[in-house]
């Protein structure tokens, strides 16, 4: 605005006050507003300093806050960590780059590019650039930091000690077991150490639920893997094929029964063929002589016997056939295993009382059962 | 029992056929002449039980079995649902001969290869309700026969519906992609287990991003492949392809630059796998393992306080064979092999490692240098590569 227009605007009503009739009139303005402001004007603060507190390219260090912000006006991107109040700071020693992300195009982005000339962000599917950040030590600082234990492993060190003092006194012990029992092989099998370790990794290999071939397989490899560590690159086919003659010899001489584990027995290879025969002959005379019938204890050792026999019945099967015909309460239906005309109040020997549900009356019924027919 | 449990397709089953009435239907699913033997069940009390109704004999305990009782009518909706379902299934058997004369006398690949993949959808629809296939993918794994379209079709909705998943996760989480390769579009499962150990907790199965002390890792894994496509197999359904695998750590600390680079740990190539045959095993390591093995197995030891590192499994597909002399195991860039080779990823897996007690041990046994230490505070020095 001019000066001539700004004194024009107080010029104009002196002139038209020349020719007014109310020349003599002054107006008089009396206090009706209240003085001394108001509630609601004093609520201003100082300036909270917000904004970016290190711009594009600048290299910071971890820690260094990059943005202060109300709200994300500004979201943390790559490297970077962002605060309770939405403080922005670095979390890796970079150059800051702002930019915007392709996967929210409305946002804007702050991060740190490890290296000035990348930029942000990352391509999608390119390798992220890492920074490792420790420093190698050495002399006796790096044997003190291996050696150094979280507070964890050492309370746990004392046990963990124990139990591998047992596990290996186990080993000791089962081995020598297998090599006292292997001594009646001894025409056929050479090196009875060699048999009793081999027998050990087999039987430790069956426990953790491997199928018994591919458990001899599995000892055969790992003996076999071990020889080229210690041999370190050097050639070892003649002993590879001395192992493995061995092994096709010991493995057709002699074997364990792994389905109880608790007394694993040794007795003589028998091929799959002659086992699944006897595998069946075993399960047709459970069926004929066993089923269906009150057994009496002899009887019930038989039975045991027979579904133990080594070598013949996997662990699983065993269990199964022991649910068959060694059950812990027969089934009513067996013929003599209830005795309904009996003194409850008192009952003979060997006869249990016990309440059976009668499905035609639909009542309980009192009788007596041959103490047989419960298993212990 | 089991019929309640079976899967979604016996329930889909049996409600969509309760309004239809049965005629004279073909016995399709009860012959066995044409059709694999796989696709019954094998246990003939089981097939009994299952068949002629009363109690069923997968409940093996004596007093569990006499405490059942089936719901009311259950066998008779059963039979009603059965021949109903077998009456399709015959439909879909004229259709599959029908596509197989057709795919003799066509020449053309391209309408082969259609044909193909219409014959193969006809093979799942045609016993996708058996309920003898659905019992045996349920119950009797070592039946379960992966040269047999419906049995490959359950495996995948089997691992889609988790496993995939879980793996996918883990494969995004932990970096892996973008970190080994950009990418990836999982076509078979990769299931890894270590066989040589003893101890329970380490002898299963791992699951993807697992952390495993050295001594679990110390012998080579046993990878089992399953392929589901049928692209995987060119003739027949038992004839193989050949699949590269690939053992990675991208976690490798590299001092001169503050930084990582990638160290390849075993290498296999011209490694040929069906549907049938899908193990890496010992026994395959053993007998074809120096074939193979283009890059030794050595586990992944990390040092002191260098932190978690990242084991990452690739397998890819091969579109001829190849033959890679020997591989640099130091900074080792899976990008530039799989292009240089012409391979294509097809699956992955992953685990992961830290320094523990047994490192020095096995480091000894493959006459490895004692590893480094390092301070156990992360300091700010820049990076520099």
């Amino acid at each position: 605005m001019s000066f001539y227009s700004s004194v024009s605007e107080l010029l104009r009503p002196v002139t038209q006050f020349k020719f007014s009739s109310l020349v003599n009139v002054s107006q008089v303005r009396n206090a009706t507003k209240r003085v001394s402001g108001s509630r609601t004007n004093k609520n201003d603060s100082a300036g909270r300093r917000l904004g970016p507190k290190a711009y594009e390219n600048t290299f910071v260090k971890p820690g260094q806050i990059i943005m202060r912000q109300r709200g994300t006006k500004i979201h943390p991107g790559e490297n970077v960590g962002i605060g309770i109040d939405h403080t922005i700071y670095a979390l890796e020693p970079g150059y800051v780059k702002f930019y915007y992300n392709p996967f929210h195009p409305y946002r804007k982005y702050v991060g740190i590019s490890l290296k000035k000339d990348l930029d942000l962000p990352t391509p999608h599917f390119e390798p992220r650039t890492r920074r490792f950040g420790y420093v190698e030590l050495t002399g006796l600082d790096a044997t003190k930091e291996e050696t150094r234990m979280s507070r964890k492993e050492f309370l746990a060190t004392p046990k963990l000690k124990a139990l591998q003092e047992e596990e290996s006194a186990f080993a000791h012990k089962t081995i020598e077991y297998f090599k006292e029992q292997l001594s009646e092989y001894k025409d056929t099998v050479e090196d009875e150490n060699m048999g009793a370790e081999r027998l050990f990794k087999i039987y430790q290999l069956v426990t953790v639920g491997q199928p018994l071939e591919q458990a001899q397989i599995q000892a055969t490899f790992d003996y076999l893997w071990d020889l080229k560590l210690a041999h370190n690159g050097a050639d070892i086919s003649t002993q590879r094929e001395k192992y493995l003659n061995f092994v096709e010899k010991f493995d057709n001489t002699v074997s364990v029964d792994f389905s109880n584990l608790q007394d694993a027995k040794l007795f003589a290879y028998i091929t799959p063929q002659a086992r699944s025969a006897k595998k069946q002959e075993i399960t047709n005379k459970l069926e004929t002589s066993y089923s269906n019938k009150v057994l009496k204890a002899s009887e019930k050792s038989e039975v045991m016997n027979l579904i133990k026999s080594p070598g013949i019945f996997s662990q699983k099967e065993q269990t199964d056939l022991t649910d068959t015909f060694l059950p812990k309460v027969l089934p009513l239906d067996v013929p003599g295993s209830i005795i309904e005309d009996v003194d409850t109040k008192k009952p003979p020997k060997g006869v249990v009382i016990t309440r059976v549900y009668d499905a035609e009356t639909k009542t309980l019924k009192v009788v007596g059962r041959p103490k047989e027919v419960y298993s212990n | 029992m089991w019929r309640k449990t079976a899967s979604k397709y016996s329930l889909r089953a049996i409600h969509s056929t309760s309004k239809c009435l049965t005629t004279g239907e073909k016995k399709v699913w009860s012959e066995l002449s044409s059709r694999s033997s796989s696709l019954s069940i094998k246990n003939a009390k089981i097939k009994k039980s299952l068949f002629e109704g009363g109690k069923p004999e997968t409940i093996v305990n004596i007093e569990r079995k006499a405490a059942y009782y089936s719901p009311v009518d259950i066998d008779k909706t059963f039979q009603l649902a059965y021949d109903e379902l077998a009456r399709v299934s015959g439909d879909k058997y004229a259709l599959v001969d029908e596509l197989k004369s057709q795919l003799t006398s066509e020449t053309d690949t391209e309408i082969k290869a259609q044909l193909e993949k219409k014959l193969n959808k006809a093979l799942v629809d045609a016993e996708i309700y058996n309920p003898e296939v659905l019992y045996n993918f349920e119950y009797d794994s070592e039946l379960i026969d992966a040269s047999q379209p419906v049995y490959r079709k359950l495996l995948h909705d089997k691992w889609k519906s988790h496993d995939l998943m879980v793996l996918m996760q883990r494969l995004e989480q932990l970096h892996v992609i973008p970190d080994t390769l950009p990418t990836l579009e999982p076509k078979v499962e990769v299931k890894v287990k270590f066989p040589h150990n003893t101890k329970s907790e380490f002898s299963s199965w791992i699951v993807p991003g697992t952390v495993l002390p050295a001594f679990a890792v110390c012998k080579p894994p046993t990878i089992e492949i399953t392929l589901f496509d049928e692209t995987a197999v060119t003739d027949d359904s038992n004839s193989s392809s050949l699949y590269t695998v690939v053992l990675v750590n991208p976690d490798e600390p590299d001092l001169s630059t503050n930084s990582f680079t990638t160290k390849l740990h075993y290498g296999l190539s011209n490694v040929p796998l069906s549907h049938t045959d899908n193990q890496i095993d010992s026994g395959k390591l053993l007998t074809d393992g120096e074939e193979f093995t283009f890059s030794s197995y050595i586990p992944i030891l990390p040092e002191k306080n260098a932190q978690i590192q990242r084991a990452c499994l690739w397998v890819f597909r091969q579109n001829e064979p190849l033959t890679i002399k020997s591989c640099e195991r130091e900074s080792f860039n899976i990008r530039e092999f799989a292009a240089i080779h012409n391979l294509t990823p097809v699956g992955a897996h992953v685990w992961r490692q830290t320094f523990d007690r047994s490192v020095n041990a096995i480091r000894e046994q493959y006459h490895l240098p004692r590893g480094r230490v390092f301070h156990r505070v992360r300091r700010t020095d820049p990076y520099m590569g």
